[in-house]
């Protein structure tokens, strides 16, 4: 114990600062913003409400709750909002220890996931007794919200996209004001596809200078029934693929792909980005290029404000109209303790007065019905709100199933096949003959019809594949219990297996590391080291092996973290073998790391080589390469996003000199290497330490060489690189070990998370699986096993490296 | 000849750190424009404003056409169209506000009416350069023709004033006219906080600021700490196991974050962590593989003579530590503060996962807030991005002399 007791006061006084400081930070742990009523001083109960959104909705939910203590003084509400992005895996992280909100707020499309995992109290007796009756609110809303015929959650506002027009870009075309789209009457499909090519501008070069419509949310989901074609049998946990013969299906993404790429002077090929700074599509009529879309109520105000003349209509309907809703709603935590104080506020929240809110400030539809007219009369006076209650009448509940898997499986295809049509529609225009840069009329008839014939073709070719996805994730859903060798013979050979392999690795890493020891022979061996090392010890105990063994225990089970974990065996791991998120996951991150070790390293050898020249400013130089790698975070995302933007980028302003025309960098085909070229400006740190590496390296060895008369690139091969060979090995493993968990460069171009790894699955890290698995589809026990393999991947790769730099790496250490 | 042959290394140089600026520069302008500046198409390469000019215009002797809204009639048309009709057109007015939006009206379809006020105010009337001349463009009308389409011009005197009648112009190249203009008021916005552009009150970005900065400097002074403590353990004491301790040590450089994520999260939550600071905290006084690695090479550094006098003077292992290694440790010490401080200050998934309370918001979680589907917050998106950069960008300048010396001593030696 001697070890401590000389301890001076100097050391003393930061372990007592800091002490102090901790106990001061977890005093302070009230909770988050608390609405109360002061004037009732008597016993309260604290209900916790949790909602996504902005500034707007903080606002929002700051007056309602405000106005919910007044009428009950005995409840303190305790109110989070969280951005989009972050609060699915907040409710996840705080349903897994029990710290949920009692009042959560949904939305549709996730809330089969939720309700099939139990997270969910169920309303049906709670309205029966306090006399709420369901029928006040849109049928449609209300099956959103129900499961099995249950009533899970209560609808505050209904969310559907109808057509926006600008006025002027009518006007400017000379479309006489009788012949408009009107609000109350959608146009027939036909009536709409002539609009739209009448809007179509094209400049004298052939390109296209206005397009008539931008086909943006929910719009290949809504118009792809416009023959009465569905995917599955019911929208609302479906049991059964519809996809497979669809002739009604078939026939409706033909049509709207042919639209998109054939002819594209009909729905414009436009990204649905393009022209919207912030990549939506809600508001596209801001960029003139536009002259019609689709948007929301809530995006109306904002249309206004940048001052665009807008028209709304209906959307076009086909023999079989058909429209989709989305619904957000307010919940009951399943396991919540105080369940009627969290009823009168669910009720509440959903009540006339505060459905007239979402009406006036046109957040979307009230889902009650009497609430109605304040859309249509609303306090920003904006017309032609009534094209969304036409909608409405003609609407579906949007699908939600119990595995996000099921919902994926549908929208993977629709990216892919878009992507695949999208490729042979650039390629294909791109090769057609030119004079003067003009496309004849007669080849462009000609492209038009083999393009046609090329989408039939594919939607056909590939509509099998979108059944079998389906079918696959809805069997999967429902899978029968695993056999005792799948239980219990297969988890314990792989971790005898394991525990064997890591046997081997100490031994193999250990045998290289000996000569390490050597140079500290003189030492006794004692037991004071244990008290140095014993914080990290203790931390590696606490915070690394526990919860890894914790990890493998759990990758055995099918926990969701809402109910108790039950041994499944090895059936995630046999389940992993057949997903095509691991294969995607591998293929994209084993790409990724092929690229970013040679640009770290070549990128790095490459600087420091230049700035162990004999120059001057070396210190400035340094100092402004390394500079970009220490900004890899949130604030990054902000600023790549905005250089990498199609229409206001910087980058594709840049490529114009060069006659290089617009590219959208954050697409699913370019998406991928603009994260591989934001690693370039990170090679500092790369830069930086083969930078100190050589100059390290022997001056008397170049002198050597000089004598002899070796070119400088003679040296840097034949003397750098074998010298430097340690420092490159270090730098190769820790490039390979970061670029395996390669992780946050997803969440730059996703807006949220629930569709991370897009475009496209083109970012879909084997992380992203992780995260994904976890976070939006509550498997924890797959994703357990998802993080085992990763690390058993980044062990194997990374001693095999070590095994074969025994045989190149120069000299007697290794770092 | 020996000077130019150092030319082409300092082109290379000079590229390469232009192209590594770039972002920076880039986002401090943006950081400066206006939502207006942001949209300019081309994107300006400095905060720039487009020219615009306020006309006024006198409605006595204009005609009015109302059919629910109202028409301005800017100029007379002599068959500009081709299509052997007269007529004029007409401004768009929604309100007072004048639209962009010019219409040609044939003689018959106008019907006069009374004007409602006697002055409209046009605010913002943008001004072009076309052929060489400045021109207040009041509207633009584009037409289709055979070929493609006409595009026509109303403009007026570039002056602010009255508006008289404006002349048409047609199919002339033409371009706005951009000025400097810097609005540093993005970063007062921001520094009040998300919320504030909207006008609910705000713990403002400071908050953010002192939360991060909190957590880093704990970060910094635990990961100092205890990473060193560890490294000397490393490197200068002998104990059984060492060798397999370390490897487990390095080994544990592998383990995804997403492994422990979720354990670790039920563990803090028992012991009643969650929403304080202490999860991302202590931790830090556990030592982390890769500062301990860094250390341990640059103990392994100094000579063994130096313990052992220390050690003939009678001094524990712990004093060798505490005064003779660690002062000594100070480039090092730099490099592993610096890589702590900005790893802790750029996490986003931990303070997402264990603080709640909006007083907790750290910068990384903040800047999330001024996205808003309501309302157009992208200067103060930049401005706060910018704000988040500079206390890292501060540390660096201030450490950069020690990183070179502190990396070139941890045993990264040819």
């Amino acid at each position: 114990m001697g070890l401590w007791e000389d301890g001076d006061v100097k050391f003393a006084g930061v372990v007592k600062a800091f002490t102090l400081a901790m106990a001061a930070c977890s005093a302070c742990s009230s909770r988050a913003e608390i609405v109360e009523n002061r004037s009732f001083s008597g016993p309260k109960t604290t209900i916790r409400y949790a909602l996504w959104g902005g500034a707007d909705e903080v606002g929002t939910a700051r007056l309602f709750c405000q106005q919910f203590v007044k009428l009950h003084p005995e409840v303190r509400l305790d109110v989070a909002v969280y951005p989009w992005g972050q609060y699915w895996a907040k409710l996840q992280t705080q349903m897994a220890s029990g710290l949920a909100p009692d009042v959560m707020a949904f939305y549709s499309g996730s809330f089969g996931e939720w309700v099939a995992r139990g997270a969910l109290y169920p309303l049906d007796d709670l309205a029966k007794q306090s006399g709420f009756t369901v029928k006040d609110y849109y049928p449609q809303a209300i099956e959103n919200c129900s499961w099995d015929g249950k009533l899970f959650t209560i609808p505050t506002d209904i969310a559907i996209w109808s057509m926006v027009y600008s006025t002027d870009r009518l006007e400017e075309s000379g479309i006489p004001k009788s012949e408009w789209p009107r609000a109350d009457k959608a146009m027939t499909w036909d009536e709409f596809l002539k609009l739209s090519k009448r809007l179509t501008l094209r400049g004298a070069d052939g390109k296209i200078v206005q397009y008539g419509m931008s086909a943006g949310q929910e719009w290949d989901l809504a118009m792809c029934g416009m023959y009465g074609g569905s995917f599955v049998d019911r929208p609302v946990n479906p049991t059964k693929s519809t996809a497979a013969n669809n002739e009604a299906l078939i026939r409706g993404f033909t049509e709207l792909f042919q639209n998109q790429y054939a002819d594209s002077t009909t729905l414009g090929a436009a990204p649905l980005s393009a022209g919207a700074f912030t990549n939506n599509s809600d508001t596209i009529l801001i960029s003139p290029k536009f002259a019609m879309g689709t948007t929301g109520p809530w995006a109306l105000r904002q249309l206004r404000d940048a001052g665009v003349q807008f028209g709304v209509t209906p959307m076009p309907q086909g023999p079989h109209p058909h429209n989709l809703i989305s619904v957000n709603s307010a919940g009951i935590y399943a396991h919540s303790k105080h369940v009627k104080e969290a009823w009168e506020f669910v009720a509440f929240l959903t009540s006339g007065d505060r459905e007239k809110e979402v009406g006036l400030r046109m957040k979307g539809i009230p889902s009650l019905i009497s609430a109605t007219p304040y859309l249509i009369h609303n306090s920003y006076n904006i017309p032609g709100a009534e094209a969304f209650l036409e909608d409405l009448k003609i609407a579906e509940p949007t699908m939600t199933a119990d595995a996000t898997a099921i919902v994926s499986a549908r929208d993977n295809w629709l990216n892919s096949t878009d992507e695949a049509i999208e490729a042979e529609h650039d390629a294909r225009l791109g090769s057609l003959p030119k004079t003067n840069g003009k496309v004849s009329a007669a080849d462009y008839q000609k492209y038009v019809a083999a393009m046609n014939d090329f989408i039939a073709k594919t939607v056909r070719r590939r509509m099998p594949e979108m059944d079998a996805n389906l079918s696959k994730a809805i069997y999967e859903d429902h899978l029968p219990p695993p056999t005792p060798l799948v239980k219990f013979v297969l988890p314990l050979l792989a971790v005898l297996g394991l525990i064997g392999v890591g046997a081997v690795y100490v031994r193999g890493v250990g045998k290289t590391r000996q000569s390490e020891a050597a140079g500290l022979e003189g030492e006794k061996v004692g037991k004071t080291g244990y008290w140095f090392i014993s914080p990290w010890l203790i931390g590696f105990s606490c915070f690394v092996l526990g919860p890894i063994l914790a990890a493998v225990a759990l990758s055995f089970t099918d926990w969701n973290m809402i109910r108790s974990p039950h041994w499944i065996g090895f059936q995630n791991y046999l389940q992993m073998a057949t997903d095509k998120n691991f294969l995607i996951g591998l293929k994209v991150t084993f790409l990724y790391a092929l690229l970013v070790i040679p640009i770290s390293l070549l990128g790095g050898l490459f600087t420091a080589g230049l700035l162990t020249m004999k120059i001057r400013g070396t210190d400035l130089f340094k100092a402004i390469i390394y500079f970009p790698a220490l900004f890899t975070g949130a604030e990054t995302a902000v600023l790549w996003t905005n250089m990498l933007n199609k229409e206001h980028g910087v980058l594709n302003y840049i490529l114009s000199w060069l006659h290089i025309s617009p590219v959208d960098w954050m697409d699913a085909r370019h998406a991928f290497f603009s994260v591989i070229l934001m690693n370039v400006f990170w090679i500092g740190g790369a830069m930086i330490i083969y930078y100190a590496g050589m100059k390290q390296i022997p001056a008397a060895l170049y002198e050597a060489a000089e004598l002899d008369g070796a070119t400088v690139s003679r040296k840097f091969l034949s003397i750098t690189i074998p010298m430097l060979s340690p420092v490159i090995l270090f730098m190769v493993v820790m490039t390979t070990i970061g670029s395996f968990q390669v992780f946050t460069p997803a969440l730059f171009f996703t807006d949220s998370s629930a569709s991370i790894g897009s475009p496209d699955n083109s970012l879909r890290f084997y992380a992203v699986n992780i995260y994904d698995k976890a976070f939006n589809n509550l498997e924890m026990g797959g994703a357990c096993s998802y993080a085992i393999v990763l690390f058993l991947i980044i062990f194997a790769i990374t001693f095999v490296q070590l095994k074969l730099a025994n045989r190149f790496v120069h000299s007697e250490n290794i770092a | 000849m020996k000077r130019l042959r150092t030319v082409p290394i300092y082109v290379a140089l000079l590229l390469v750190c232009t192209l590594f600026v770039f972002p920076f520069y880039w986002v401090i302008i943006s950081a400066l424009k206006s939502v207006h500046g942001l949209d300019l198409e081309p994107p300006a390469m400095y905060p720039a404003e487009q020219l615009t000019v306020k006309k006024t215009v006198s409605t006595a002797n204009r005609e009015f056409e109302a059919d629910g809204s109202d028409w301005l009639r800017l100029a007379r048309s002599d068959d500009l169209l081709g299509s052997g009709k007269h007529g004029a057109y007409y401004l768009h007015l929604d309100g007072e506000k004048p639209s962009q939006l010019v219409s040609w009206f044939g003689d018959s379809a106008v019907k006069p009416v009374r004007p409602k006020a006697t002055e409209i105010k046009l605010d913002s009337v943008p001004v072009h350069e076309a052929s060489g001349k400045r021109v207040a463009v009041v509207a633009k009308s584009v037409r289709q023709n055979d070929n493609g389409f006409d595009e026509l011009l109303f403009t007026a005197s570039p002056q602010e004033g009255a508006l008289g009648d404006t002349q048409i112009l047609k199919n002339v190249p033409h371009q706005e006219i951009r000025y400097f203009s810097a609005h540093f008021d993005n970063f007062a916005k921001a520094l009040k906080g998300p919320e504030a552009s909207i006008g609910t009150e705000s713990s403002g970005f400071l908050l953010f600021m002192r939360n991060s900065l909190f957590i880093a400097v704990m970060a910094v002074v635990g990961q100092l700490f205890s990473s060193s403590l560890v490294a000397f353990g490393f490197a200068r004491t002998r104990f059984k196991g060492r060798e397999l301790l370390f490897i487990i040590l390095i080994a544990t450089l592998m383990v995804p974050a997403q492994v422990t994520l979720i354990p670790l999260f039920t563990i803090y939550k028992s012991l009643g962590w969650v929403d304080s600071f202490l999860p991302l905290i202590v931790p830090q006084f556990t030592a982390g593989a890769f500062n301990v690695f860094l250390m341990r090479q640059f103990m392994l550094g100094f000579p063994r003579e130096l313990d052992e006098s220390a050690e003939i003077d009678g001094a524990s292992p712990w004093r060798t530590y505490r005064s003779i290694i660690f002062p000594n440790c100070t480039p090092v010490l730099i490099v592993v503060g610096l890589f702590t401080f900005v790893a802790s200050w750029q996490d986003v998934l931990g303070p997402l996962i264990y603080l709640d309370n909006p007083k907790y918001r750290t910068v990384s979680l903040g800047l999330e807030y001024f996205r808003s589907p309501y309302v157009d917050n992208r200067p103060l998106l930049m401005a706060g991005a910018v704000l988040s950069m500079i206390p890292v960008a501060i540390l660096f300048l201030v450490a950069q002399r020690y990183i070179m010396s502190g990396i070139a001593t941890t045993g990264m030696k040819g």
